[in-house]
């Protein structure tokens, strides 16, 4: 519409000077330049019109433009505070895990310190007990005969208990005494068959033998470990034994089979932690 | 735990050091005295026996740089501290037939007598004073340029071969020590003499040797996280060791030289081990996210200590190499909150080293295998690092006491301490295994 306008009043001084030069008067060409200077000065405020209402254009999109801008960026604002707290409530909980993960760990371990010591306190109390149960020898009046029908004073000790010969073949095996601690393993598992500490006393054996360099007798009793004491703590490390035993020795996919067994039956086992990056692998 | 800081003890009796005051006069006096002297003497058994230090008396020697060969050799022999050294400073060479009686009253068990051979070599000569007779000849070469490493290096070895034939297992003064000062790899002789750079090393901590003396392996701090890097001492060859991305650190060998283990991980650390000729790895700790780290050998290869956090603080645990049998080394009661790491476990077996807080300060201390006692053997100043030397006898670590964290060699039998290195502040000490011997 502006544009029709103005190609108008461009077109008007060339018809105006076309049509009227031949009657023009100097009257009517004064008249004619004041016209033109008239229809100039409109031009020009029609030109400065269009331009302040471009101007006003322009004012209002940058104005839109820059109130989108700040609304954006008070988005972008919230969009990465929150990912901050995301990342910092993440960070927490991941810590607040790894503390908890912590805990647990050191509750267990601190669980297995105890019971070692508390192991050790069996062994002294059963020692405890069979000296108190022990009767008293008397030194007799050698110039005194014997009472007739008295009892012979009874010198010889009670035998150990199951703590106390697993304490001593412990001992023993710390020593280096693998054999004197092997006759303590075995003592244990002969006299006291059903005690708790026979999973142990038989891992003991097993491992005496493989100190001494004997592996053939070293594997049967691991393997020993595992089929007569499956649910003990020691079968997952007897059978993880077996299986590096065997691994050292190049005989690594019977080693597989045993980890695999391993990862199977005891899964939350340290052993099975410690043979699954292997049997990750692709043999 | 029992506080034992025993003080060095010589066995001379206070005759015996009466006599020294003598001694000078001795090389003069020696030959005509030989005639004189009843043949009876104090007897001292040359056997070694641990806690006895048998008295050796070196004899004066003569010629160019006699004093500093003499020197040398005499303080290596009484850094040993398993022998009572008595090295009169004059004195003149006794040549021909010893007065042994004398000796023995002198305390001496064994008298060294040294001389210069026709190659200018030395020759040594040891004499068992107890038996009267001579124990041990030989002629040593002594290369190098004077008072280089080298030449001291091979008088070094002279007098570890001396301790063998008095003692019966050779000394350690043919070793050296790695440790870490500002951020790099520096090496000093056993006796303290020549500090010098590893050359080629931009960054290092944690050192250790392996087992034939010709490489190190330490822990390098790199752009891209912390790496365990092999290095060919004569060579200055460099091989990286560990694989795995986050923080690799601690290295330690075994008795055989043909693994490594080391610390690794990102959340959490544990210990790893890598077959030397580049087999597969195996891990052998389960950390579940705790710290594992800083192993050390057995002597047997079979077991190895590590420091671990699993229980809430770093503690000191033991493990077969392969990973099972995880066990707390160190006793304490529940609830105690000892920080203990930096375990080193002795070359011969029986005990394990370590760093321990007492009063809110690191200790040195050593455990016993057999009896699980607990020793503690600083009291001055932190005290930390402990590294063994091959006699399984001597420690070195990281003391404060002199003001900056300097190594210091301790005794542990009588508790006889010297200071190691005098210059900037130095730590992480790794003693070398003997790296020759003058045979």
């Amino acid at each position: 519409m502006i544009g029709r306008q103005v190609r108008r009043i461009a077109l008007a001084p060339t018809v105006i000077l076309t049509v009227g030069a031949c009657f023009a008067t100097r009257g009517d060409v004064r008249i004619l330049q004041s016209d033109i200077t008239r229809v100039q000065t409109e031009l020009q405020a029609a030109r400065a019109e269009a331009a302040a209402r471009d101007s006003a254009l322009h004012r209002s999109i940058d104005s839109t433009l820059a109130s989108v801008a700040r609304s954006l960026a008070t988005v972008s604002d919230t969009v990465r505070s929150m990912h901050a707290t995301t990342m910092r409530l993440r960070g927490d909980v991941r810590e607040d895990l790894t503390a908890i993960r912590q805990q647990l760990i050191t509750v267990e371990e601190r669980v297995g310190a105890s019971a070692r010591r508390i192991q050790e306190l069996r062994a002294g109390l059963e020692a405890d007990a069979a000296e108190r149960a022990a009767p008293v020898s008397v030194p007799r009046d050698s110039s005194k005969p014997p009472a007739a029908g008295a009892a012979p004073a009874a010198t010889t000790p009670p035998p150990p208990g199951p703590a106390q010969l697993n304490q001593m073949a412990q001992d023993q095996m710390r020593r280096g005494s693998y054999v004197v601690a092997r006759g303590a393993f075995t003592e244990l598992l002969t006299k006291h068959p059903q005690s708790d500490l026979a999973p142990e006393a038989l891992y003991g054996i097993a491992e005496s033998y493989n100190f001494e360099g004997n592996g053939v007798a070293a594997d049967s009793v691991w393997n020993l470990v595992v089929t007569r004491f499956p649910n003990s703590d020691r079968a997952p490390t007897a059978l993880y034994k077996r299986a590096t035993a065997l691994r050292s020795v190049g005989q690594t996919e019977r080693a597989r089979v045993l980890y695999q067994q391993i990862v199977d039956k005891y899964p939350q086992s340290d052993a099975a932690e410690l043979v699954r990056p292997f049997l990750e692998k692709k043999p | 735990m029992t506080r034992v800081l025993r003080h060095s003890s010589a066995t001379m009796s206070s005759a015996a050091r009466a006599w020294l005051l003598l001694t000078p006069l001795l090389g003069v006096l020696a030959r005509p005295l030989a005639a004189q002297e009843p043949s009876q003497g104090v007897r001292i058994g040359l056997t070694y026996s641990a806690g006895t230090r048998p008295g050796l008396y070196v004899l004066p020697l003569r010629g160019t740089n006699a004093d500093s060969i003499r020197a040398i050799l005499t303080r290596d022999l009484d850094f040993s501290d398993r022998l009572s050294v008595i090295a009169p400073d004059s004195g003149v060479p006794v040549t021909g037939a010893l007065n042994y009686p004398l000796y023995a009253r002198l305390g001496a068990a064994a008298v060294l007598q040294l001389s210069f051979n026709a190659a200018g070599g030395l020759h040594v000569v040891v004499h068992e004073v107890g038996a009267g007779r001579v124990l041990f000849t030989r002629d040593f070469p002594l290369s190098g340029t004077l008072h280089s490493a080298e030449w001291r290096f091979r008088l070094h070895a002279i007098a570890d071969e001396i301790e063998r034939q008095v003692t019966g297992a050779p000394g350690i003064a043919a070793t050296r020590v790695l440790f870490v000062r500002g951020g790099t790899l520096w090496q000093v002789d056993s006796d303290g003499a020549f500090e010098r750079p590893v050359s080629g090393v931009t960054s290092a901590l944690g050192p250790v040797w392996h087992p034939s003396g010709t490489k190190v392996a330490y822990t390098e701090l790199r752009d891209d996280g912390t790496h365990v890097v092999l290095r060919d001492l004569a060579t200055g060859a460099v091989r990286r060791i560990s694989t795995r991305r986050g923080a690799n650190s601690s290295p330690a060998f075994s008795p055989d030289g043909r693994t490594i283990v080391y610390s690794s991980g990102e959340d959490g650390t544990d210990l790893f081990s890598v077959p030397m000729d580049g087999g597969e790895e195996y891990r052998v700790t389960v950390g579940r996210g705790s710290t594992n780290s800083q192993p050390s050998f057995a002597p047997d290869g079979r077991r190895l200590a590590f420091t671990t956090s699993r229980l809430g603080r770093p503690e000191i645990y033991i493990t077969d190499s392969d990973g099972a049998n995880p066990e707390l080394l160190t006793t304490s009661g529940f609830g105690d909150q000892l920080y203990r790491a930096d375990p080193a476990w002795s070359p011969d077996g029986r005990f394990v080293a370590f760093s321990t807080q007492i009063e809110g300060r690191f200790q040195v201390a050593t455990i016993g295998l057999r009896d699980r006692a607990v020793k503690q053997h600083t009291m001055e100043g932190v005290n930390e690092d402990p590294a063994w030397a091959p006699d399984a006898r001597h420690l070195v670590f990281t003391s404060s006491r002199s003001g900056t964290k300097q190594l210091w060699v301790l005794d542990t039998e009588s508790g006889r301490l010297r200071q190691l290195t005098h210059g900037p502040a130095s730590r992480m000490a790794a003693w070398s295994p003997r790296l020759s011997t003058a045979r």
